[in-house]
């Protein structure tokens, strides 16, 4: 394994990833604002002082907002990813590990699932768990478990050829014994950084289903709705709309960078 | 059964079908509409051209009794004729397709119209008494096997008669009195013989072109889901015959784009590339003015748009906890913060210009310690003065709707969400799309506060909206018993519908009114207005009596 | 030739097994089409009014039934009618597919050419900061929401600088705004793989004596590299191919463009099944038909493959075992 190179870039990425899990776990160290109720304040106002990226359309902070919402999008980033990493690797750890007829027949359901259109599957899931931040989560992690189904087939069939998992079944391991305790630990870490990268790409696709109005019902702060609310208000209130999205696009790209860092350090 | 037959001048008419409180709003139409018609008023009018206008949903249907949905009767209210017109500012019927209003017997089971001679139909067949029971016959019956069901506006229709070629009589199981208005929506727009034998399917989206029916504009082109074009029938000549202008439409055509980006459409009216638009949200109003757009406000003169709680949801059966909801909603700042002039708090159960508003002002105030005190009697309690509260281990936690062809639905549900919050109700809300929140509305299980509105010009209006045979707003019957849970709504409703006389139809609404009001099953937002925008070049503009579009005056400065 | 009869066997079947896992689902939604279309509080029909409707379309016979119907009619070429609308689905696929088509094209082209830019200015530009900058432009673009940046492109360059009309555009305009707001997701994993693959042949030793021999860098790039690193750009082209059907329901929603995007957001939101399924087949087929392409097309390019191996890996497997990345990237498309 490599060395993890600290470049500047992957170093403020870090900083980036780490204020947004500061902001999902201690949201009130950034803002004093109330992020569902805006009392009397009024609605649309520009960015000040006070607000600092203004005020949304019935007058909440936008920027307590997106801090508050940290937490409801990392969550169900997280999840997404978690649905697809566990489900995909186990199928692709199955698949890798028995060839023939299972194999065979795991890697068409998987070539299914990739062929379907991603958006359309998660909005079928979507309507089929209901509406809700955790289910919208679930289906674009459904979206997911092809491609780490994919990884994690490549990287067990690598690592069922070598010397030493050979060894390992001549010296009477079990099947799961060999999967357990061999071919997953080597499998993990490419898995993971997939993982990683994922995230990014989660936070985009939930925000997505909110833009479609399949997201999480109101007043919960998810970013995607944040946006997506605000952007009827672009020509007059640009700030609900382009400064929630200035964020999102940083943290996505922070996660991005930050895996594809661990992947170079992994490969 | 009385049989004497009168012929009722105009203003006993609008007796019949409207009563003297909307004669004593007159001028209760809207400043900017004022400006666009003096701007008409200045000029000749120019021929020529093609409007472009945008709308934010795609039409489901082209049936004329299902026209209320907004996106259906911006057409149909261009495409069809019908027997009589109503004004949208006095709400008086005048002589349409019927040369002169109609004859009605004294309990309003009869009425008898004479036909305008010449009108045909755009696939060329005759406008004819045969046709127009033909018309009335499948609106005030419906057709099950066809899958389209009969106009929610007529009610008791028995059958149509054709007394000769260009007399039709209309016969009532029971006084009809709200027909004669009825005739005048678009809900009763005329269809030639072959577009009547369409089924459910014919009058949907890619079927447009087929439509034959007698108005100023036909529909040329159609691209499912995105746009319809019209074009002006150039034969047109029988516009209501009071109208100033007859003959043909000014407009070569109009064509509907349909966009449901909110902020491409507005762009699009403020770069030029359109020249209408429909549904104007409120914080654009100023710079859209600034900017050289006209406005348009057009109230649609029905039930106000509001929050219905129903009441036979267990945790709405108390009345201490929906007057608490009531008194823990902030209308006015609600209205401050979301909402310009155009859109005039709700001061009763019906628009002030509706048929049959009574004034119920000071009814719906905000009083949050009034609302903790009720809860706090019904036994809903909560630990210090945040929180939500609960009752037996169960939490005050409801649902309510998103009302999607309805102004700021979601902004307005969003700010009494947090009015709610802060007296200890919780409330959810739903989620979804057009599809999700029809299902969902029907369901007491899933939706206890309805977000709503219905806008018709008539008495009925009230009877439209909470009867359990039209669309039960409240959910007052209980399907599966057959039951209602409050009868006596039910049967004050019923006695607008049937009373033949306009005092006694009024008297019957305002008594429905003070049931609903006095028993806080509804809480009135604000008088739904249509707000329409338009480009400078476009002149005289109008809508009907609950503000669809109506393009036959408008055209094109130059 | 028995190689290619095997992909189209195996592409067959896997357009089979889409088609039924997609009628499952869709037949465990809540709600149908029917009620949808008829439960509208406005229509006041009672329940049992709906059930009538329900069980006269057919909507209420059991999901086997239903399944073996569309079934049968998908075989024979009768993609049934819409039950929002009542209209022929093939006649309201027909009407949308090639606006969808062109803009699907336009975009991809236009995507490649940025990628290719991208890619050359990444690893052959002239300065360090240069090519480091260019080399981080793909996952800037990756990051974009693509529903925000389609909405900021209209209000700039058709509302405010009044380039392009979005209401009454020509042909060629009206694919203007959509396609580059398209190229943003797309031409990002071409990019990266593009520059993966040119920093790994430039570092083979062939390169390197081609060099020595005093090969000018725009001849290595045409001959030699441009062609290795076309293989995998082709494969992701492939994947990213087949995900446009997604992206264009993002697209076509923002600009109000009819097409296949706007059909399927609206059949979803009516429940419109029978469109739905036919969406789904559609571009499972689309999806199919431009890996076995890619597949086919893999030996033809690479000569090496064909000496090398007695036959080549399916693309679309080879890709997701050799660099998760790309993959990874092209499910962003939609996002």
């Amino acid at each position: 394994m490599n060395q993890v190179r600290l470049t500047p870039t992957a170093v403020l990425a870090g900083v980036v990833a780490l204020l947004a899990v500061l902001a999902a776990v201690f949201p009130f160290l950034f803002t004093g604002e109330n992020p569902t109720d805006g009392g009397d304040t009024a609605a649309l106002l520009s960015p000040s002082l006070q607000h600092w990226f203004g005020t949304d359309q019935i007058g909440r902070d936008v920027f307590a907002r997106v801090v508050y919402g940290a937490s409801h999008s990392l969550l169900a980033a997280l999840v997404a990813v978690g649905v697809g990493l566990v489900v995909g690797t186990v199928l692709g750890l199955v698949a890798g590990t028995r060839p023939g007829a299972l194999d065979d027949a795991l890697m068409r359901v998987v070539d299914v699932l990739l062929s379907i259109p991603a958006l359309l599957l998660s909005l079928t899931i979507v309507i089929l768990l209901g509406f809700g931040t955790i289910n919208a989560a679930i289906a674009v992690g459904v979206t997911s478990i092809a491609l780490f189904a994919r990884l994690a087939r490549s990287q067990s069939v690598s690592i069922g050829r070598s010397d030493y998992v050979a060894a390992a079944y001549g010296t009477g391991g079990t099947y799961w014994n060999v999967l357990r305790r061999h071919i997953l630990p080597n499998a993990v870490s490419p898995v993971l950084s997939l993982a990683v990268l994922q995230i990014g790409s989660a936070i985009l696709q939930i925000s997505t289903l909110g833009f479609l109005g399949y997201g999480t019902p109101p007043p919960t702060p998810e970013w995607g709705l944040v946006i997506s609310e605000g952007r009827d208000y672009v020509a007059t209130a640009w700030w609900i709309t382009v400064l929630p999205g200035a964020v999102i696009m940083a943290v996505v790209m922070a996660t991005h960078k930050i895996g594809s860092t661990l992947r170079e350090a992994t490969a | 059964m009385n049989t004497s037959r009168r012929t009722i001048d105009r203003r006993q008419l609008m007796g019949l079908g409207l009563g003297a409180s909307s004669l004593l709003a007159l001028s209760a139409c809207s400043p900017d509409a004022g400006e666009a018609d003096a701007v008409a008023e200045t000029t000749t009018p120019r021929r020529g051209g093609v409007l472009i206008y945008f709308e934010p949903q795609t039409f489901t249907t082209l049936f004329p009794p299902q026209a209320g949905f907004y996106a259906n009767g911006g057409i149909v209210n261009n495409i069809a004729d019908r027997l009589l017109y109503q004004d949208p500012e006095t709400l008086e019927l005048h002589p349409w397709i019927a040369s002169e209003l109609p004859e009605v017997n004294d309990d309003a089971t009869e009425f008898t119209f004479r036909l305008r001679p010449g009108v045909t139909y755009s696939d060329g067949s005759a406008l004819t008494a045969a046709n127009v029971v033909k018309n009335f016959d499948l609106y005030g019956l419906g057709d099950k096997s066809r899958q389209l069901p009969k106009s929610e506006q007529i009610s008791n229709y028995e059958r149509g008669e054709v007394l000769n070629e260009s007399t039709v009589r209309f016969h009532f199981a029971a006084p009809s009195p709200g027909f004669a208005q009825a005739v005048s929506t678009m809900n009763a727009g005329l269809l030639s013989d072959a577009s009547l034998d369409f089924d459910s399917t014919g009058f949907g989206p890619g079927q447009a072109r087929a439509l034959s029916a007698s108005g100023p504009f036909v529909v040329d082109a159609e691209e499912i889901g995105t746009r319809v074009a019209l074009r002006v029938r150039e034969d047109y000549d029988w516009a209501p015959p009071h109208f100033e202008h007859q003959g043909r439409a000014h407009l070569d055509g109009i064509d509907y784009v349909v966009n449901s980006e909110y902020s491409v459409r507005i762009g699009a009216l403020v770069s030029g590339q359109a020249d209408g638009v429909r549904e104007i949200e409120a914080p654009d109003e100023p710079r859209l003015r600034e900017r050289g757009v006209q406005l348009h406000a057009a109230g649609t003169n029905g039930v106000d748009n509001g929050l219905n709680l129903r009441f036979r949801h267990e945790l709405l059966r108390d009345v201490r906890v929906r007057r608490a909801i009531i008194s823990a909603v902030d209308r006015e700042s609600i209205m401050r913060k979301l909402f310009t002039e155009n859109y005039p708090l709700a001061t009763g159960v019906l628009a002030e210009t509706a048929a049959g508003y009574k004034d119920y002002a000071g009814a719906w105030a905000h009083d949050p310690e009034a609302s903790n005190r009720l809860l706090d009697e019904a036994g809903w309690t909560r630990e210090g003065d945040a929180g939500v509260r609960s009752r037996d281990g169960r939490r005050l936690s409801l649902r309510v709707n998103t009302a999607i062809p309805q102004p700021r639905s979601r902004e307005v549900m969003s700010l009494v969400q947090q009015d709610l919050l802060r007296v200890g109700v919780d409330l959810q809300i739903n989620e979804g799309d057009y599809a999700t929140q029809n299902l969902d509305s029907a369901d007491l299980d899933k939706i206890q506060l309805y977000h709503s509105m219905v806008g018709r010009a008539d008495y009925d209006v009230l009877k439209s909206q909470y009867s359990g045979e039209n669309r039960d707003t409240l959910l007052n019957l209980d399907e599966e018993s057959g039951e209602y849970g409050d009868p006596e709504l039910e049967e004050l409703l019923g006695r607008i519908s049937s009373e033949p006389t306009a005092d006694l139809r009024e008297a019957a609404s305002w008594a429905a009114q003070d049931h609903l009001v006095e028993n806080a099953y509804l809480l009135p937002f604000f008088e739904e207005p249509q707000v329409f925008a338009f480009r400078e070049r476009v002149r005289g503009f109008r809508t009907e009596a609950v503000a669809r579009p109506q393009f036959y005056d408008t055209w094109l400065a130059e | 030739m028995r190689y290619i009869a095997l992909r189209i066997g195996q592409a067959a079947l896997v357009l089979f097994v889409a088609f039924t896992i997609a009628s499952l689902l869709l037949a465990i939604l809540p709600g149908d089409g029917v009620m949808a279309r008829y439960a509208n509080p406005e229509l006041g029909l009672s329940t049992a009014e709906i059930d009538g409707i329900r069980e006269a379309s057919g909507a209420n016979a059991p999901w086997y039934v239903q399944y073996w119907l569309s079934l049968t009619g998908f075989l024979r070429g009768d993609f049934g009618y819409s039950v929002s609308s009542g209209a022929a689905v093939s006649d309201l696929i027909g009407a949308a597919l090639p606006s969808t088509l062109a803009l699907a094209a336009t975009a991809f082209v236009a995507a490649a050419l940025v990628a290719v830019v991208i890619a050359v200015a990444a690893t052959y530009g002239r300065v360090g900061w240069l090519r480091r900058a260019f080399d981080s432009v793909p996952s800037i673009f990756i990051s974009v929401p693509v529903f925000w940046f389609g909405i900021i492109l209209a209000q700039v360059f058709s509302f405010q600088l009044g380039w392009v009309s979005v209401v009454d555009p020509g042909p060629v305009e009206s694919l203007v705004l959509p396609a580059a707001t398209l190229v943003l997701p797309i031409s990002a994993p071409i990019a990266q793989v593009l520059i993966r693959s040119i920093d790994e042949v430039r570092a083979q030793p062939f390169v390197r004596v081609s060099q020595a021999k005093g090969a000018r860098p725009g001849w290595l790039l045409t001959h030699s590299v441009a062609r290795n690193a076309a293989l995998p750009a082709l494969t992701i082209a492939g994947l990213v191919f087949g995900e446009l059907v997604g992206g264009a329901v993002v697209t076509e929603t923002v600009f109000g463009r009819a097409g296949i995007g706007q059909l399927t957001a609206q059949a979803v939101s009516t429940r419109d099944n029978p469109v739905l399924l036919a969406v789904v087949v559609l571009a499972t087929l689309g999806y199919v038909v431009v890996n076995l392409l890619v597949d086919l097309l893999y030996p033809v390019i690479d000569v090496r493959l064909r000496k090398g191996r007695a036959r080549p890996i399916p693309a679309s497997r080879r890709i997701g075992d050799v660099d998760s990345a790309p993959r990874h990237a092209h499910r962003e498309v939609v996002s």
